[in-house]
């Protein structure tokens, strides 16, 4: 989980690209530079997202929801929280 | 008429499917609401996406892009992407998770036990309503304005009052607002959760279609995509604002205007930086006047835009798509989840989506600064640059389809939301959960869904002049200021009750606060251009962690019902 924050981190500082601002130069396909980067950056969300998947799946989370009650501490709903409470 | 026809045609099949996915509705409460979890990873992924992206996503992102440009696609989607993922990953598939083996319906039920608190959800009930409304609003009165200029001419005889003297004959907003809450009620109410997810992964195919169709007409009218990037408007050496091109539609080419047509000026042309720059393609601030006619006057009148994005804008807009992890209908999604596996395709090709739909729609409105009116309002962008380069009836038909499609996708979820929280969260709550059957909650939460979407008309008809997109932006603002309540949920053992309702209580006032200053939904920033709700989230997330440092800790059986495991 921590590479999956550090590259979250990355990509949320690469987002803000100033170095980008002030060009308007179309690069391929008729986008400008700032959007085609953009573009790409959507693409390295996708890439992290696959990563995590693979890489960092959360099994104790997807077990706990698939055991029965009484194989996990804490159990059930009490049900003890309700409205005439 | 045959835009008409086809925009029928689309209806009838939605309520086919609607009836279709009702033969494979179980009878039960679970089934209605979550679709007893039986939802596969496809069905998933398009039914998330097409709840989170409403009509903005093609109308409002072409709109958004006529005004300012190329940067819309970094201000709204691709920042989208990378939150949103974020949140499925860390917040989607724990609530899943938490939802399936504690058996909640509603993120009420989960706050009220995870902060052991009644009066929480008593709390958050009508600020959630309160948010969902005008999200529903915007579907209402955007299907509205979509489809009265389309249809103009097609009842002349029987629509005399148009909203403009130019739609005269088209369908008018209070029956195509009536005839799409009609169809999206049919098949929520007949289908539940199941049939809702079934009808928006159909729609999220036909509004991503028609978006890519729209966008290749385009280009081909325009001569390809290099010839494209060189239309949007120019910044002359005095500081003009030019459209160095023209359409015509009766030879079917791209003309260059000689000399060039003057369209407006740069306020400060101080920066000489700006000679010969298309600011469209950019994202450096520009003031520009333009004139444009009043309907009432006739007179030319003149106003001022802001082209690019002001670079603090930019970083705090960041702070919006964090709105996700709170939308009660979305909650509602990620629970009809079959397991958490489904929940992997999401993760990886929700940004992909994003990035299909509104590339396309940027460049189109991008290029449109250079070809229409700059005083033309920017919902009705992309109809307009259609109607300019293609003209084709079949064709604007198809994209009104795709926009409903859009607009129905998210409508449907937020309908069935709230069905869902009132049936769950206050009467069933109230009652006791075994005071009425498993057929009497049903028959409960068809009724409130039946009412709110009479309410949300009636509401939606009194408010069709409101500025919907605008309107979007505070909805999403509310809910990104309720974020670190649920991120706290989850990840900090030590958030307590009165931390909680702490946040709530900061996220709403500053809300509020802001609301009011905007003139009550008009665009808003702070200082230099700071986005409100980054403003709201810093106050609540402080009121979150100061108050649950100073009381009371939750008691050990809810840490370790919460957080079972060790990460």
């Amino acid at each position: 989980m921590k590479v999956f924050w550090i590259v979250f981190l990355v990509l949320l500082f690469l987002h803000q690209d100033f170095w980008n601002w002030a060009s308007e130069e179309v690069i391929a396909l008729g986008m400008p530079r700032g959007l085609l980067y953009h573009a790409f950056f959507s693409l390295a969300c996708s890439c992290l997202g696959a990563w995590a998947v693979f890489r960092a799946w959360p099994e104790e989370w997807e077990q706990y929801a698939e055991q029965s009650p009484e194989d996990v501490e804490g159990g059930e709903p009490s049900g003890s929280m309700s409205g005439s409470e | 008429m045959n835009v008409l026809l086809i925009i029928l045609l689309y209806l009838l099949v939605l309520l086919a499917l609607g009836w279709g996915s009702s033969r494979l509705f179980r009878g039960t409460s679970k089934d209605f609401f979550v679709a007893s979890h039986s939802i596969g990873p496809f069905l998933l992924l398009m039914s998330v996406f097409g709840t989170t992206m409403t009509a903005f996503a093609l109308v409002g992102s072409t709109g958004k892009s006529f005004e300012r440009g190329i940067g819309t696609y970094g201000l709204m989607a691709s920042i989208s992407g990378l939150v949103h993922m974020a949140i499925f990953f860390l917040v989607g598939i724990r609530l899943w998770s938490l939802g399936k083996r504690h058996g909640y319906l509603t993120q009420i039920q989960f706050f009220r036990e995870r902060f052991e608190s009644s009066g929480i959800g008593y709390l958050l009930f009508p600020i959630l309503v309160l948010l969902v409304v005008p999200y529903l609003l915007i579907g209402i009165i955007g299907a509205g304005k979509v489809i009265e200029p389309v249809t103009a001419g097609a009842f002349p005889s029987l629509f005399v009052n148009p909203t403009i003297a130019a739609w005269t004959g088209g369908v008018p907003p209070w029956l195509s607002g009536l005839v799409i809450c009609l169809v999206v009620l049919t098949y929520v109410f007949i289908g539940g959760s199941r049939g809702a997810a079934i009808a928006n992964a159909f729609q999220t195919l036909v509004f991503m279609g028609m978006g890519m169709v729209a966008f290749y007409f385009v280009v081909q009218s325009l001569g390809g995509l290099e010839q494209a990037g060189k239309v949007p408007l120019r910044i002359n050496e005095k500081g003009d604002v030019v459209q160095d091109y023209r359409y015509e539609p009766e030879a079917g080419e791209l003309l260059a205007n000689v000399p060039p047509k003057i369209i407006g000026k740069v306020t400060d042309f101080s920066n000489s930086n700006l000679t010969d720059t298309h600011p469209h393609l950019a994202r450096e601030a520009v003031q520009v006047e333009f004139k444009k006619k009043n309907p009432k006057t006739k007179e030319l009148e003149p106003f001022e835009r802001e082209i690019g994005i002001p670079f603090i804008t930019f970083v705090t807009y960041l702070f919006i798509p964090l709105s996700v992890g709170m939308f009660p209908h979305l909650f509602q999604h990620w629970l009809t989840a079959k397991n958490a596996r489904a929940f992997k395709l999401t993760v990886i090709a929700h940004p992909l989506c994003i990035m299909i739909v509104w590339v396309p729609c940027v460049l189109i409105g991008s290029w449109a600064s250079g070809l229409l009116p700059p005083g033309i309002p920017p919902p009705a962008v992309l109809s307009a640059m259609l109607d300019l380069l293609v003209g084709d009836p079949l064709l604007t038909g198809l994209l009104t389809a795709g926009v409903l499609a859009a607009i129905m996708s998210s409508l449907d979820s937020q309908f069935l939301c709230l069905g869902t929280v009132f049936t769950n969260d206050i009467v069933v709550y109230r009652a006791g959960k075994d005071a009425h059957s498993d057929q009497k909650k049903l028959q409960i939460a068809r009724t409130f869904i039946v009412v709110i979407v009479a309410a949300t008309y009636l509401l939606a008809m009194a408010l069709k002049n409101a500025n919907v997109f605008d309107l979007a932006i505070w909805c999403f603002s509310g809910f990104a200021a309720l974020f670190p309540l649920v991120f706290a949920a989850l990840y900090w053992r030590r958030a307590t009750r009165a931390g909680a309702i702490a946040s709530i209580v900061a996220a709403l006032i500053s809300w509020a606060y802001f609301f009011h200053k905007s003139g009550y939904g008009g665009e808003y920033f702070v200082g230099p251009g700071i986005v409100p709700a980054a403003i709201c989230f810093f106050l609540s997330a402080v009121s979150m962690v100061l108050v649950s440092l100073i009381t009371k800790p939750p008691t050990q059986s809810t840490i370790d019902r919460f957080f079972p495991t060790r990460s």
